[in-house]
């Protein structure tokens, strides 16, 4: 059966969107108890740095207080820029979870683009794929006997091809479409098998949610789908090679987009979806519960999913 | 006085043990503990008041540190003290205060001998010339202390605590926090009584307990050294319980 987890925790307090930050990260324990409880798979983290919202910049830290609040949920970085972080500070984090909460720890890798965050740990952005690289080689030596496991994520085919080959999974977005990833992921297990390797995990990002069936509700999911990210993306993404918030056209055709291939649906809807990611290879979704502009209502999400989603899977 | 313990293995169980025997203070050595910051966020979920005390050896990048340090105190609620050991007196100085820098949750900008931060590269776009470490810790003022051969001449020119090691004066002014190598817990507790009443009494006691009755030690001073230390002399009567 396809691991069902949840994602994406940021521990933001955006100007859309505002939140004690102390109490998002005391939340955040509460949350995994809560998904630990309802038999969710994971809970998953992602990383910025030096941003307004408060944006969580240390992931191995914030995984450590959902394993110690928890005694079989999975944790996952989703993603992890690996290029900004000292690979041997990354080693030792990443034995500490293993001692701690053995086995419970999926570290999805991306190689971060911002170079405001490459200035501010002294990182050349050009080098970033040179030091993934060099990262993975440090990682995979340390944790021989026993480590987080890596997903490699993004979808830069150059590195999707090298984790293959060294049998490490694959941490796919949520952009792809259904070709994209069987494209993906056949490319990858052959890049494993011509090195002697298996590929490994395969985890995919999905924007989902689950309805009762209604028209309200429908829209209700679809309103948030849209808003999600737009303040994120009005600052970070590049449309046309202007800011998104100066291009608020093409940003908003681009949430236009992110809510017309999201999956939202009454259960049976979801069950679907998923099975369907199940026979392309995909060993664990992640449903993109929890963003800011959902906050009051990602518990009850992550229930729908676990009452009425995760049994018809079975 | 304060007592804190070094913490051993399984760090998660042996922190909730000291915190229930009434320690003040749990120690992570990066010596003893692969990623003590990593480790610290752990035990926060397992302890509700034990302050989680970091030690960490200088020479990192101090963005990369102040980072992992501000998530661990979020996770705790507020309990981290972090302390940072060196033997380079530099190195040591622009490493605290670049944390303090990065504590401060306002932007700044750092020249120095170890750290130009942000690094100004020509080959990054960026907007404006300094850099705001974010999320904020959730302690108004995270503690950073210094320990190592260091660490004295460092906390005294910043009005900060050094953690004193065996047979090192404890610093005038500020918090006196004394780490030894070894207190003598073994045997009679009176002596352990003498040392802490004495004149060099510290503020913070750090104790490292090692040994086969370890547990029956920590014990002891839970029930026996703690007590007794706390004021000058007890009410009557609670002798019975010394043991």
């Amino acid at each position: 059966m396809i691991d069902v987890g949840v994602g994406l925790w940021a521990m933001r307090s955006t100007a859309g969107s505002p939140a004690n930050v102390p109490a998002l990260h005391l939340d955040l324990q509460a949350d995994a108890r809560f998904a630990e409880a309802l038999g969710l798979h994971s809970l998953w983290l992602c990383e910025h740095h030096f941003w307004y919202d408060g944006w969580c910049p240390s992931l191995l830290v914030a995984a450590a207080a959902v394993l110690g609040a928890t005694t079989r949920l999975h944790v996952g970085t989703g993603v992890f820029l690996l290029p900004l972080h000292d690979p041997a500070r990354v080693a030792a984090a990443g034995l500490a979870l293993e001692q701690m909460a053995p086995g419970r720890t999926e570290l999805g890798v991306g190689l971060g683009y911002r170079d405001a965050e490459f200035d501010g740990h002294g990182v050349s952005r050009r080098l970033r794929g040179r030091r993934a690289d060099a990262a993975l080689d440090h990682l995979g030596a340390a944790w021989a006997d026993g480590g987080p496991r890596l997903l490699v994520g993004g979808i830069a085919e150059r590195s999707l091809r090298r984790g293959a080959e060294h049998g490490l999974g694959l941490f796919l977005p949520s952009s792809m479409t259904r070709d994209q990833v069987r494209r993906t992921i056949d490319r990858a297990r052959e890049s494993a098998a011509a090195a002697g390797a298996r590929l490994g995990r395969v985890g995919m990002l999905a924007n989902a949610w689950v309805t009762d069936g209604s028209a309200v509700e429908e829209r209700l999911a679809r309103d948030r789908i849209r808003a999600q990210a737009r303040e994120y993306g009005g600052a970070w993404w590049r449309l046309d090679g202007r800011v998104g918030f100066d291009a608020p056209d093409l940003l908003d055709a681009q949430m236009e987009r992110n809510e017309a291939t999201a999956v939202v649906g009454p259960p049976e809807v979801l069950v679907a979806h998923l099975r369907d990611l199940e026979t392309l290879g995909v060993d664990l979704a992640v449903l993109h519960v929890a963003s800011e502009e959902s906050r009051p209502v990602h518990r009850e999400a992550m229930a729908r999913i676990a009452h009425d989603v995760l049994p018809a899977l079975r | 006085m304060r007592f804190g313990v070094v913490l051993q293995a399984p760090w998660a169980d042996e922190a909730a043990r000291a915190e229930a025997l009434g320690f003040d203070l749990v120690w992570l050595d990066e010596r003893d503990v692969p990623a003590p910051l990593v480790v610290a966020a752990g035990i926060a979920p397992r302890t509700r008041g034990v302050r989680l005390a970091v030690c960490v050896d200088g020479g990192p990048h101090p963005v990369a540190l102040a980072e992992d340090a501000i998530t661990a105190d979020l996770a705790s609620g507020g309990r981290l003290v972090l302390v940072v050991r060196g033997d380079d007196e530099d190195l040591l100085a622009e490493t605290v205060d670049v944390l303090h820098l990065a504590f401060a949750a306002r932007p700044f900008r750092h020249d120095g001998v170890h750290w130009r931060i942000p690094a100004g590269l020509p080959e990054h776009d960026v907007d404006g010339t300094r850099l705001r470490v974010s999320p904020a810790p959730a302690q108004l003022e995270l503690p950073v202390w210094t320990a190592g051969p260091a660490g004295a001449a460092v906390a005294r020119d910043r009005g900060i605590a050094h953690v004193a090691g065996h047979g090192e004066p404890l610093q005038a002014g500020g918090l006196r926090a004394r780490r030894p190598k070894r207190y003598a817990t073994d045997g009679d507790p009176r002596y352990l009584v003498d040392t802490l009443r004495g004149e060099d009494a510290p503020d913070l006691a750090v104790l490292d307990v090692t040994g086969a009755n370890r547990a029956e030690q920590l014990r002891v001073i839970a029930t026996q050294l703690r007590p007794r230390v706390q004021l000058d002399a007890l009410p009557p009567g609670l002798e019975a319980y010394w043991g």
